[in-house]
């Protein structure tokens, strides 16, 4: 029975430096995509480019649910982002509250009766009508019956004019030059490109006016610093490597860039359960992979979004079980079939097999290795050396990969310039692994036990309005 | 020069009188308060007044549409001025008139323009309409300006505003910079330039709302500015849309400096 607890805690440590061997790996490519895209955006001329006729046109979509505290300042910045021709489509999804009012007031917006829908269509809840102002061009509000974001993007996209779509979340803030960034990249290669992400970063802490993030600050609060070094090394660590193979599984639902035609084709969003933003990856990739279509599915992490971190366990939590069901609901729905399939190549091989066995199954090896390491403790108690050097390279081995990314951080982009901010930042990438991170495997795995009880609800999120923010800053 | 329509009848009335004093350079003193008032309360001012400085002579006009009270004071100087409209705010105060601030001018210590002066004093009121029951005195600052052509430049690229500033400064104009369309609105509210050029890419605000109030605080103040925009646009859309909403040059970036130069001497020295 000893010896019995001892190897499965042994075989437990090795899935840890499994798993952190795969992601220095990603890390490796993560470096050698970084000298190239920082050459290319360095050399670029966003101004100049922001005006271009060669541009193609986007419609933003932003799905808005109880949002009446943020999202004027919000579409009033995304109607000021240095782009050619985009419009802003945002969906009311029958909130309870004045979000539609909001706007209605502030842009003198008059209903007009919902237009049939036409073919090449999503379905979606019943949409009660469309609101406009010929003096805002490029804003329509969409005003429909409660059905999930995902069912709000799909409201957008049957609605929209142009032939990208851009998902935005309605408490993220864009940086100006963020959309002319990624349809630089689409530019590219406009054949091949169906999807492309921005990166995410977190606001909390930074000085916010006029719906535009004015100087970078690090949070001051505890979980949000944890979340801004765990984004920074999800994002700069993870994706931009993932992008480099063409095996990224998730383009953040904060901000992305999509071919319409593409997503309409594999169904468009998916409802019912969270994750959509990864769902509608995984179908794109897999629809690209089936008809044998050359395509790119990539990552920009020069296009920059800032969003809102929950500073509470409680809303923390709630989060991360939602993502943990999503995971769970998207591997057992998509992952599962392209699993180890030679068709669906680097997804099929690596990213949908790490998903499963290392972030879905994760929680399962993690939590069962360490109950059977502390028994085997408590049974003998001379054995813990080896318990402790294992636990001592898991320790060094994260951070040595949370080192990688902040090299990757300061090396292209320095958003946080100050030297104190540098060593804060260190020091929270080793902070994470004493509790955070035990903490998020156990979110993960409480969001399971609500995906098998059924339990479909989207959790809290509350939000405070960037002004309150601004002026708790100014205080 | 920022041109002002006598749309106010207290510009209409004093428009004379004001003339007179500019031609032959006498002084004289001009008095403005946000206040609302009727036929026997304007005649029980003049009655109050006459008891208090009988020494001076003086016109009264009510404009009624914009709840202005005009006053213009015969050869006096600003100090004597200023301490006239303590009078007149006392008696405003005692019938509980006052609804806003008084300003207080003087020519020609003020402006050596009475006449615009009070078009000036006049705008100021009507657009930032403060609460403060106060006497302020005229600031002169932006007046004196008048001789030469005030221009604000909105954009968020700071070497635009530099390069651009710099040089239309050597030219002689009065240069004022704001980087967001939030900022512009603010500054053209307080100065009320000859020209504005703008980008149209602005956050904040964009450039298309920004334009657009600055219409809107034209026809409230019945003041006119041109509008120039440089910008990194360079569709057909945009250039019908900026001029649909009444600009008068629309110049690409990049741009030539000579050639703005000579489209700006088009726009702002013709309406002298």
């Amino acid at each position: 029975m000893r010896d019995l607890l001892l190897a499965y805690g042994i075989f437990a440590m090795y899935y840890v430096v499994v798993i952190n061997t795969i992601y220095f790996g990603i890390i490796l490519f993560s470096f050698r995509k970084i000298t190239r895209i920082m050459k290319e955006t360095f050399y670029s001329k966003y101004d100049f480019l922001s005006g271009s006729k060669h541009m193609p046109p986007i419609s933003i979509l932003v799905p808005a649910f109880n949002e009446e505290l943020t999202i004027k300042e919000n579409v009033q910045s995304l109607l000021a982002l240095h782009y050619p021709t985009h419009e802003v489509i945002v969906v009311n999804d029958g909130s309870g509250d004045d979000t539609s009012k909001v706007l209605i007031d502030e842009f003198r917006l008059s209903y007009y009766k919902p237009t049939p829908i036409e073919h090449n269509t999503v379905a979606t809840a019943e949409v009660k009508g469309v609101y406009y102002n010929p003096e805002f061009p490029n804003l329509y509000l969409i005003d429909k019956e409660n059905g999930g974001k995902a069912d709000s993007l799909n409201a957008g996209i049957n609605f929209s004019h142009y032939s990208l779509i851009s998902s935005i979340d309605a408490d993220s803030l864009l940086e100006n030059d963020a959309l002319i960034r990624i349809a630089r990249k689409y530019m590219e290669n406009p054949d091949e490109y169906v999807a492309i992400g921005g990166n995410v970063r977190i606001a909390n802490g930074c000085k916010i006016s006029n719906g535009m993030v004015q100087k970078a600050r690090l949070p001051r609060k505890l979980l949000p610093m944890l979340q801004t070094v765990e984004y920074l090394k999800a994002f700069l660590g993870g994706r931009i490597g993932w992008s480099d193979i063409n095996g990224l599984i998730i383009v953040s639902g904060a901000f992305g860039v999509f071919r319409k035609d593409y997503v309409v084709k594999v169904g468009g969003y998916r409802g019912g359960y969270p994750g959509e933003d990864m769902n509608i990856i995984i179908k794109l990739h897999r629809y690209m992979l089936d008809n044998k279509l050359p395509y790119k599915i990539d990552f920009c992490p020069d296009a920059v979004c800032w969003t809102q971190a929950p500073d509470t366990f409680k809303i923390l939590g709630s989060q991360r079980k939602r993502w943990g069901r999503g995971n769970l609901k998207n591997m057992m729905e998509e992952g599962a079939g392209m699993f180890m399939r030679p068709r669906y190549k680097i997804m099929g091989w690596l990213t949908i097999p790490y998903n499963i066995i290392f972030e879905t199954l994760s929680p399962y090896f993690r939590i069962t290795g360490f109950l059977s390491l502390v028994g085997y403790s408590l049974v003998d108690m001379t054995g813990w050396k080896i318990v402790a050097v294992f636990m001592l390279i898991n320790v060094l081995y994260g951070t040595l990969l949370g080192m990688g990314s902040l090299l990757i951080e300061e090396l292209a982009f320095r958003r946080f310039p100050r030297i104190r901010d540098y060593f804060k930042m260190v020091f929270y990438t080793i902070l994470m692994f004493f509790g955070y991170r035990q903490l998020g495997i156990l979110w993960r795995f409480l969001g399971h036990i609500d995906f098998m009880r059924k339990n479909n609800s989207w959790g809290t999120m509350t939000r405070t309005s960037w002004n309150d923010e601004e002026k708790d800053e100014a205080a | 020069m920022t041109e002002t329509h006598a749309s106010s009848s207290i510009r209409q009335s004093f428009k004379q009188f004001l003339h007179y004093y500019q031609a032959s350079n006498l002084p004289c003193g001009v008095i403005i308060a946000h206040a609302t008032l009727d036929q026997p309360s304007i005649n029980s001012l003049k009655a109050h007044l006459e008891k208090e400085e009988p020494a001076t002579a003086f016109q009264i006009n009510y404009d009624a549409q914009n709840n202005i009270l005009g006053l213009l004071l015969d050869d006096c100087n600003l100090g004597y001025t200023h301490f006239y409209a303590l009078h007149v705010k006392d008696f405003l105060d005692g019938e509980d008139r006052l609804i806003g601030e008084m300003i207080v001018g003087n020519f020609p210590e003020n402006s050596d323009q009475a006449e615009q002066m009070l078009s000036r004093m006049i705008n100021e009121m009507v657009i930032d309409q403060r609460n403060q029951q106060e006497i302020r005195v005229f600031d002169n600052q932006t007046i004196k300006k008048t001789e030469k052509n005030s221009v604000l430049i909105v954009d968020h690229d700071t070497s635009i505003i530099h390069l651009l500033g710099n040089y239309l400064q050597r030219k002689g104009y009065i240069v004022h910079v704001a980087t967001d369309g939030k900022k512009g609105l603010e500054q053209y509210k307080k100065l009320l330039p000859d020209l504005v050029i703008t980008e149209i890419n602005l956050s904040g605000i964009g450039g298309y709302q920004f334009i657009h109030e600055i219409k809107n605080i034209d026809k409230q103040s019945n003041g006119h500015s041109e509008i120039m925009v440089l910008t990194n646009k360079q569709l057909e859309d945009d250039i019908k849309r900026t001029f649909e909403y009444g600009v008068a040059e629309y110049i690409t970036k990049p741009f030539s400096l000579i050639e703005l130069e000579a489209r700006i001497k088009r726009l702002v020295e013709v309406m002298e």
